[in-house]
This record gives structure tokens, C-alpha cells and sequence, in this order.
């Protein structure tokens, strides 16, 4: 088990919304670590292999079908800067180091989410996500795994599980992902994130992330850029990491001839799940809402 | 039967007025108009690369969408190879010219570098004949799954089907002549049977009008 002790924090100027490259990257870590922030507090917690082969397998089957939706508009910074903001996540690179045209229109960046997800303006009701009421049998198919999730989060991180299990425990039941402390996950296929912080998850929770890697390809790693050294992860199949995502966080450029593809599962708490009434009590309070109306009581 | 290797001639090919070129009346080949703009751009961008080919009644037996495409781009000539087949000869000779292209399959990865050298050279995905969606869905297939490894969990649990969502959204849409007098019913509506939201007005209204309302 490596351990790392990032030596301090750098100025966050060009930080937000940059899309990072190799270059930017001191140590790209694909083994097993533990990194902790120059405070002491810990930052990572990467473990290879973690996950077991069969229920991976049922959850990608599962879950892959979910990042079907292209456009990432709502995506705020994590797609990328402001004038970049249509490009930032089909920007790809060669092997070679040059630009690649072919995936900007091919490789098929797609994002969805899974679960549950709190009351928007649009839609003012607590409910499950789309892909989750058209395919409940392939959301059930994904439960094993997501528990198992759940579990290594429980023995890796105690503290940050447990503010979380907490809130959860103060949730309808009706909007927890059974069996463990998320109530969403978001999948993203191919999707490079920019340089952001997470927001809309539980400020106390922790990032549980997983991915699947299908195919030859280099780079994608997930980089934390605001310490010094800036340490990136190679986030591959049956790999987990616990990260603290209120950190600047972003994807590295992938490297890779076609066909490749990457997806990766982002497991949390959305903050205001807590203020979901149970479905039908959703429904009700949808019925009356007035317009343009305050989204919570 | 030809028995030599080749019945090319290089002498045959000539430039043809368009207008003296007749379609196929046999042709077996449906060309749609997708097909045809995919001709099109590709003419286009890169003109005519190869003859089409008639026989001595300069009836077209491979390359009618060419030539139609040709037509619909103003083209006055084209390259025609003149053949020496005749009648069923030539006739079989155009499905078989048709079904030897549709047996072939792409080598994806060769696909993928061809066409990220062709949009390095800023040719478009059009002119190759490939939407992004297809050309996506080509290369999406073509991906392999991920390595998992041995299975390791022969009994994994089956677990409860989450109940899908409550909730239903139905939009309605209106003039503004129709929305006001729609508000105007849905109060009074609501008013006469003591509800207090649209969304069970609305349904109770629907309901007795379908005389569903015991």
C-alpha cells in the first residue's frame, strides 16, 4: 500500500474549468494508495481491484445503458470553461500527441443519472431519474454492486460514511438507494471532466467513485491540480476511489485509437434529498405547488 | 464468358454527355435519397474517382445513383467505361458489382484512423457518407466489454425492483385566447367539484366527460 503526503496547496488561478493534460500531472498513481492533504486530512483512498468480477460484470450490463444523454449543458464547470463550453468534452488527443478530430463527433460523450433526485424548478417533486423508471429490472441488476460500494466505503472511510449514513437515516426510505448511503449516481461515458469542485452532494459525504475500461486507451486520469504535487488516478474496471471531490478535480485528456470507451459511476448523497417527502406525498405537494412557488416548504 | 485475367480497356473510358446516358430500367438497386445526397457530397469532394459503366446501348449497369446524383449536381458529362457484357450478362453483372460491396464489412479500427486522417484534413463526416450518429453507433458497437476478470460470485442476490416514479407529467399546449378561457373552465371547474388543484381538475373533468365518473 502506497502512502503520499501532498506538500501544499497551490493558487486556484486557471483553475476552475481548465481541461487538464498529461502535462499537468507530477505522478499518476495505478496502484493501490492512501494520499492525504498537507493538513493531515485525507484526500484518496484508491484501492485496485477492489470490487469483485461478477457483480461488476452484472452492474455494467447494468449500468451502461445509463449515460445516454449527449447534452451536458448542466454539466457547470466540470464541462469545462466558459468559451469552451461546447468543446470541452469531446477534446481528444492521439496517441501521438495530436489532436483528434474523429472523436469529437464519434467517441459518443454521454452522462445520465441513476437513482433518485431531489425537487428543481422545472420539476418540483422528489422522483426517480428517468433511466431508473424505464429500466427498473437493470437498476435492480446494479444493487449487489453498489452495496458492495457501500461497504468498502464503510471500512475505507468510517467518519465520512457515517455523517452520511446519518442523513440518510433522516431520509424517506423511498429515496435511498437500498442498502447503502446514496441516493444518485451519475454515469458518465467518455466524459472529460474540466477542473471543478462538486456541489449538490453531501457536503460531509466523500466522492465514491468506480469506472469501466473497455478498450486501449491511455490518459482520463482523475487529477487533483489545487495541491503540490498533483497526483492523478488511473481509475480502471473493478478499481474503487474514495476521493474528496470538494477538492479541485478533473479528468486528464485520453490518449487512444478507436473503438475505446470509458465509463465511469460517481456514487453520493444529493444534499437536499433529505427534504423529499415519500412518493405519494411528492405527488401531493406537486399538485399544490404554486407557481413559481418555493421548491421546499 | 470473358476467360482472360482482365476485359479491361483503358481505351473504353471516355467522357460521356450526361443526357446521352440512359438509367437502368432493371436495375435492381434502389438508391434513396439519403444514398443520394451521400453521392452527392462525395462527388462533391472529390469529383468522379472512377468511370461508371454502360453498355453499347449506353444503358448505365453500374453507377445509376452516380449518374443521377451527377445529374442533380448539373454535371453535362461523366466518365463512362463502355462494356462489352450484354443483355443477362450485364444485367447480372450489376447485382453481382452491387452484392460484392454490401458483403464486405468495416475493419473498425482502420475505419477510425481513415477517418480521423480525413477530418485532420478537414474533409467532412458528409462527404464520406457517415452522419456522427452512425459513425458513432459503428464505433460504440465495435467496443469491446471490459476485462472482469474470472467470475467470482456465482450467487449474487437478486434484489427488489425499485418502484418507478409517482409522478406523470402532461403538457398541454394553448393559444393565448384558448389558455385564458382554459384557466376561466379549470376554476370554475375546480370551484363546482370542491377541488383544489389543477391537476385534479383537469383529470375529474377528463374523467366525467369520458362518462367514467360513477
Amino acid at each position: 500500500m502506497r502512502e503520499l503526503h501532498l506538500t501544499s496547496r497551490v493558487s486556484d488561478d486557471g483553475l476552475p474549468g481548465k481541461l487538464l493534460d498529461d502535462s499537468d500531472v507530477d505522478l499518476v498513481i495505478s496502484e493501490s494508495a492512501d494520499v492525504y492533504k498537507p493538513d493531515g486530512t485525507l484526500l484518496a483512498r484508491f484501492r485496485k481491484k477492489l470490487m469483485g468480477a461478477s457483480e461488476t460484470r452484472r452492474a455494467y450490463h447494468g449500468l451502461k445503458g445509463a449515460a445516454y444523454r449527449s447534452d451536458q449543458t448542466n454539466r457547470g464547470l466540470a464541462g469545462g470553461s466558459r468559451n469552451d463550453h461546447l468543446e470541452r468534452n469531446v477534446t481528444y488527443v492521439r496517441r501521438d500527441g495530436t489532436p483528434s478530430k474523429t472523436n469529437r463527433a464519434a467517441t459518443g460523450t454521454t452522462s445520465g443519472i441513476v437513482g433518485f433526485y431531489d425537487r428543481e424548478a422545472r420539476r418540483p417533486f422528489c422522483r426517480t431519474t428517468a433511466y431508473t423508471a424505464k429500466h427498473p429490472q437493470k437498476f435492480a441488476a446494479a444493487i449487489p454492486y453498489l452495496q458492495t460500494i457501500d461497504e468498502h466505503f464503510r471500512a475505507l472511510a468510517p467518519d465520512r460514511w457515517a455523517a452520511q449514513r446519518d442523513v440518510c437515516d433522516s431520509t424517506e426510505p423511498d429515496w435511498i438507494i437500498k442498502g447503502t448511503v446514496f441516493t444518485t449516481i451519475t454515469v458518465n461515458k467518455n466524459f472529460q471532466t474540466a477542473v471543478h469542485r462538486d456541489n449538490g452532494d453531501f457536503p460531509d459525504g466523500f466522492g465514491v467513485m468506480t469506472a469501466f475500461a473497455a478498450g486501449e486507451y491511455e490518459g482520463f486520469y482523475l487529477a487533483f491540480p489545487g495541491f503540490d504535487p498533483v497526483v492523478a488516478f488511473d481509475m480502471r474496471t473493478r478499481d474503487l476511489l474514495l476521493a474528496d471531490v470538494h477538492e479541485w478535480h478533473g479528468n486528464t485528456t485520453p490518449h487512444g485509437t478507436p473503438p475505446w470507451e470509458r465509463t465511469s459511476l460517481v456514487c453520493y448523497y444529493r444534499e437536499k434529498m433529505h427534504l423529499c417527502k415519500d412518493r405519494e406525498s411528492e405527488l401531493e405537494w406537486a399538485k399544490r405547488r404554486k407557481r413559481g412557488g418555493a421548491i421546499h416548504e | 464468358m470473358p476467360e482472360a485475367v482482365t476485359t479491361f480497356e483503358p481505351s473504353l473510358v471516355q467522357l460521356v454527355p450526361i443526357d446521352d446516358l440512359t438509367l437502368d430500367p432493371r436495375n435492381a438497386r434502389a438508391h434513396s435519397r439519403r444514398n443520394l445526397d451521400a453521392i452527392i457530397g462525395s462527388l462533391k469532394r472529390f469529383g468522379q474517382q472512377k468511370p461508371i459503366i454502360a453498355d453499347k446501348d449506353n444503358v448505365v449497369r453500374a453507377g445509376n445513383g452516380v449518374l443521377r446524383a451527377a445529374k442533380l449536381l448539373g454535371w453535362t458529362e461523366i466518365a463512362v467505361y463502355s462494356t462489352g457484357l450484354e443483355a443477362e450478362e450485364a444485367t447480372a453483372f450489376a447485382v453481382a458489382d452491387n452484392r460484392v460491396a454490401e458483403l464486405s464489412e468495416w475493419d473498425v479500427p482502420m475505419l477510425a484512423e481513415a477517418i480521423e486522417d480525413a477530418s485532420d484534413a478537414g474533409i467532412s463526416f458528409d462527404a464520406l457518407g457517415f452522419t456522427d450518429e452512425e459513425l458513432n453507433k459503428i464505433l460504440s458497437d465495435a467496443v469491446p466489454e471490459p476485462d472482469f476478470g474470472e467470475d467470482d460470485d456465482d450467487d449474487l442476490p437478486e434484489v427488489e425492483v425499485v418502484p418507478t416514479s409517482t409522478i406523470r407529467l402532461v403538457q398541454v399546449f394553448l393559444s393565448p385566447e384558448q389558455h385564458e378561457q382554459f384557466n376561466l373552465w379549470e376554476r370554475k371547474l375546480r370551484d363546482r367539484l370542491g377541488l383544489d388543484n389543477i391537476s385534479d381538475s383537469v383529470y375529474r373533468a377528463m374523467r366525467i366527460a369520458a362518462g367514467d365518473d360513477a
